[in-house]
């Protein structure tokens, strides 16, 4: 799986500072397997349909994510 | 470590959307619509209704134009909005407690759970020494009138049935500042607060709110004022883990500001000061730079008021050097700088939060911006003051023999740690205080997560080490 979150500072302020925080502890302590990348603004927060924080996953888009969607996620797979 | 709550992202939407009316110049036709995007009809409300959910939004729209939300409670939006523009606002305390979403949780301080197994030797009952436990309906109770909160029922239970359990920002509060009014709703001992913001993080009902400076700088970038922003040097990775100081100093002239300084050019003069009051060696040295650990000082243990350091803060220091014509806006992760700054030539202050928001509402991302030297640079002895131990590692730079002084430090400002200052003050010939955990970095309106921006700024220190060496 391809983790890519949005580093632009509208996602940074609205909870993505604490995802990429998570996401980083998340690689360090298990064996989860997936590759984060980390790109600058993604732009899609100024999108009329897409609220911040976004997050690419496996090129499909997700929007206003929060760490209980993003373990849901995680543990799907 | 703990996360953001939806209470600070919702605290943070608020933000940018009243930051974006404003700089649009359509907040007086926008402003009631706020609350409504905030919390629309089809939201899940976190109270009784979205109704009630609305009017808590617009008490923080209130107090963010510098009004009182109490007073303002029945004065229509126009006016509302026209005595924001005028100036006519109130003087508002650095924090303000929202009585309408305080829930004004529990004072009953001892709770007997479903853990209790109505068992036959009751200790509990035993012990206690105001009989204020009976054993009723295959439960222990405590009598509210009669128990005097001694605790041993919690010691004596061996299923750890009863619990304590205090008010959430009673707890948070390191100086016992919060109070209660007659229908239980927190009120704040402004003679014993700190400002150290721990109670803003600490009710998880979103009660408790600062002032703000954020509408009013807005209205002066847009009238053409002259700013300087002064980054505090905790300012590493704060609006985006990518970000950069040059990109931020972009961001900032993209939005108005005319210029930027490096708050670390301030910090590195105080740090050589305060190793020269070292040097004369009249007692042990308190730091000065931390307004919330000065207030600590000041309030709480008084008797150490006179070895504060003299030597000014860094933001204090800026102030003094503010040129005709220019104001000054400190941006920084604390509460307590707001207070600092009314005895101060500084003009306004505005959090990392509250920057960001003005940020995100001009759809400007920091990382994405073009490099630009701010106006003042500092060097790495004034950017180590971000952290817990690195301004007393910036005053050892300055001081000839390092160690002939012993050092200790407060890393966040702890209950009850009075007696454990004294045999600090004893002991060390200079103190470090800080009144967060980790220090700036960990302050209550910081964004990113204070073990980022401590490697970030770590990385960031060594690089102009490395260049001022080069």
């Amino acid at each position: 799986m391809k983790i890519r979150i949005c580093l632009g500072t509208c996602c940074h302020l609205m909870g993505g500072a604490d995802l990429y925080n998570f996401l980083e502890e998340q690689l360090e302590k298990s064996n989860r397997d997936f590759e984060l990348e980390t790109p600058s603004c993604l732009d899609y927060c100024n999108q009329a349909d897409y609220e911040a924080p976004i997050v690419e996953i496996d090129e499909e888009i997700h929007d206003d994510v929060t760490i209980e969607k993003l373990k849901n996620i995680l543990n799907q797979e | 470590m703990s996360y953001s709550t939806e209470i600070e992202i919702i605290k943070r939407k608020i933000l940018t959307l009243i930051s974006k009316k404003m700089f649009e110049g359509s907040l007086r036709e926008d402003i009631r619509d706020i609350a409504e995007k905030i919390t629309p009809d089809e939201a899940q409300p976190f109270r009784c209704c979205v109704y009630h959910d609305r009017e808590i939004t617009n008490d923080r729209i209130k107090i963010l134009l510098n009004l009182d939300h109490e007073e303002y409670k029945n004065v229509s939006w126009l006016n509302t909005y026209k005595d924001f523009i005028e100036g006519n606002v109130d003087d508002l305390p650095p924090l303000s407690v929202l009585g309408e979403a305080c829930n004004g949780c529990p004072q009953q301080r001892y709770y007997v759970t479903e853990a209790c197994q109505h068992c036959l030797a009751h200790p509990c009952a035993l012990n206690c020494p105001k009989d204020a436990i009976t054993i009723e309906n295959e439960r222990a109770k405590i009598d509210e009138d009669d128990c005097v909160e001694c605790g041993l029922c919690v010691k004596n239970c061996p299923f750890n049935a009863i619990i304590h359990v205090n008010r959430p920002c009673e707890d948070a509060c390191p100086v016992e500042a919060i109070e209660t009014d007659e229908e239980g709703i927190a009120q704040i001992d402004y003679d014993l607060c700190i400002l150290c913001g721990r109670c803003l993080a600490g009710c998880p009902f979103g009660a408790i709110v600062e002032k703000s400076d954020m509408m009013s700088v807005i209205k002066d970038l847009k009238q053409g004022e002259k700013l300087t922003a002064l980054l505090a040097p905790s300012i590493v990775a704060q609006f985006s883990v990518k970000a950069t100081v040059p990109e931020l100093t972009t961001a900032l002239k993209e939005i108005g500001f005319d210029k930027v300084y490096e708050l670390a050019s301030y910090a590195e003069k105080t740090a050589g000061k305060e190793a020269g009051e070292l040097e004369e060696n009249v007692g042990t040295l308190l730091s000065s730079c931390c307004p919330s650990w000065v207030y600590y000082v000041e309030k709480i243990v008084p008797e150490f008021k006179e070895n504060i350091s003299e030597t000014a803060s860094p933001m204090r220091a800026a102030g003094q050097d503010k040129k005709s014509g220019e104001k000054l806006v400190f941006i920084g992760p604390c509460i307590s700088k707001k207070q600092e700054a009314e005895t101060s030539e500084i003009d306004y202050v505005l959090t990392y939060e509250e920057l960001a928001s003005m940020l995100a509402a001009k759809e400007v991302d920091v990382s994405s911006c073009e490099e630009t030297a701010p106006d003042v640079a500092g060097d790495y002895r004034g950017w180590l003051f971000a952290k817990s131990g690195g301004l007393t590692e910036s005053i050892q730079n300055f001081l000839d023999e390092p160690g002939d002084f012993e050092t200790d430090k407060v890393n966040g400002i702890e209950n009850n740690m009075t007696s454990k200052l004294k045999k600090m003050v004893e002991e060390a010939d200079f103190i470090e205080g800080m009144a967060c955990e980790n220090g700036c970095i960990g302050g209550p309106c910081t964004i990113t997560n204070p073990r980022i921006t401590k490697n970030k700024l770590s990385d960031f220190i060594e690089e102009i080490r490395a260049e001022a060496n080069s």
